[in-house]
């Protein structure tokens, strides 16, 4: 179990009709080091999850010096098997200056988020594009990843109980 | 006398990025949370965010408009705003918008 991580202004709880919403404000994860990368600047993702449907959904922003419009992703540890592969919904692209920022979405199961979180190394995110056949990588230090999926891990332990709670 | 009109400059700059809250001014320290609007929509389960960052009072970059963070989270009906706003001795702050809806 993570102790001792401050959470201040890392997720926000609201009650919601059907149980409680928690939503994790944007994080950053960084361009993996790549000559030939397309992209930018670093992958900014925030999750939201309803305790009462199980399911998380994964909201991203990728910003790419060409018009690149990602349908899937792979988040794998250590470039082994993938621990979630998902197409993606795309919400809208758009420009800023000479950059191209798409915005798109996913889903997961609960468990599927405890099992990212557990990883021991920094997983790597692997979005791709079928129509340009191009694929952009994004991967956090270590030492990063310590820090960061220590704080989801504390949320998580923070869900199960209240969720427990709630089930009495 | 470099050294005083620095410190003049200095004195003269700070508070120049604090913001109005409902509680009052913050000079030296503010983090607080407010609630901005509310509509007659159901509660939503999605939630987006946009912020604006003020440094010195000099330089202001950033969206946050409520479009931003319902773009953000492709919310289509809101059903009601928060905002979060936080700033240290006058120098740096920031403006968030948290949009709830569906």
């Amino acid at each position: 179990m993570a102790v001792g991580q401050e959470l201040g202004g890392f997720y926000k709880q609201s009650i919601h009709p059907e149980g409680l919403l928690y939503f994790i404000f944007p994080q950053q994860i960084p361009v993996s080091k790549n000559r030939k990368s397309i992209g930018k600047k670093a992958l900014l993702y925030d999750y939201t999850y309803l305790d009462s449907r199980d399911s998380v959904t994964l909201l991203m922003t990728t910003n790419t010096t060409e018009p690149f419009i990602p349908d899937s992703l792979i988040i794998s540890e250590n470039s082994k098997n993938p621990i979630i592969k998902r197409n993606l919904t795309i919400l809208y692209v758009e420009t800023k200056g000479k950059h191209w920022i798409a915005r798109t979405k996913t889903k997961m199961a609960f468990e599927e988020w405890i099992n990212l979180y557990s990883c021991k190394t920094s997983p790597q995110y692997t979005f791709t594009s079928k129509e340009k056949a191009l694929s952009l990588t994004y991967s956090n230090n270590e030492r990063n990843w310590k820090k960061v999926s220590r704080k989801f891990q504390k949320i998580q332990e923070l869900i199960k109980i209240n969720r427990i709670r709630k089930n009495e | 006398m470099k050294l005083f009109f620095a410190s003049v400059a200095t004195i003269a700059m700070t508070s120049c990025a604090t913001m109005s809250t409902p509680a009052g001014f913050g000079s030296i320290y503010a983090d607080i949370k407010t609630g901005e609007h509310v509509t007659s929509n159901d509660c939503g389960t999605k939630v987006g965010t946009a912020s604006a960052t003020n440094i010195l009072g000099l330089v202001l970059l950033g969206d946050a408009s409520i479009n931003a963070a319902a773009k953000s989270a492709g919310i289509k009906k809101i059903s009601h705003v928060d905002s979060e706003k936080k700033s240290i001795l006058g120098i740096f702050a920031t403006y968030k918008v948290i949009v709830y809806g569906e």
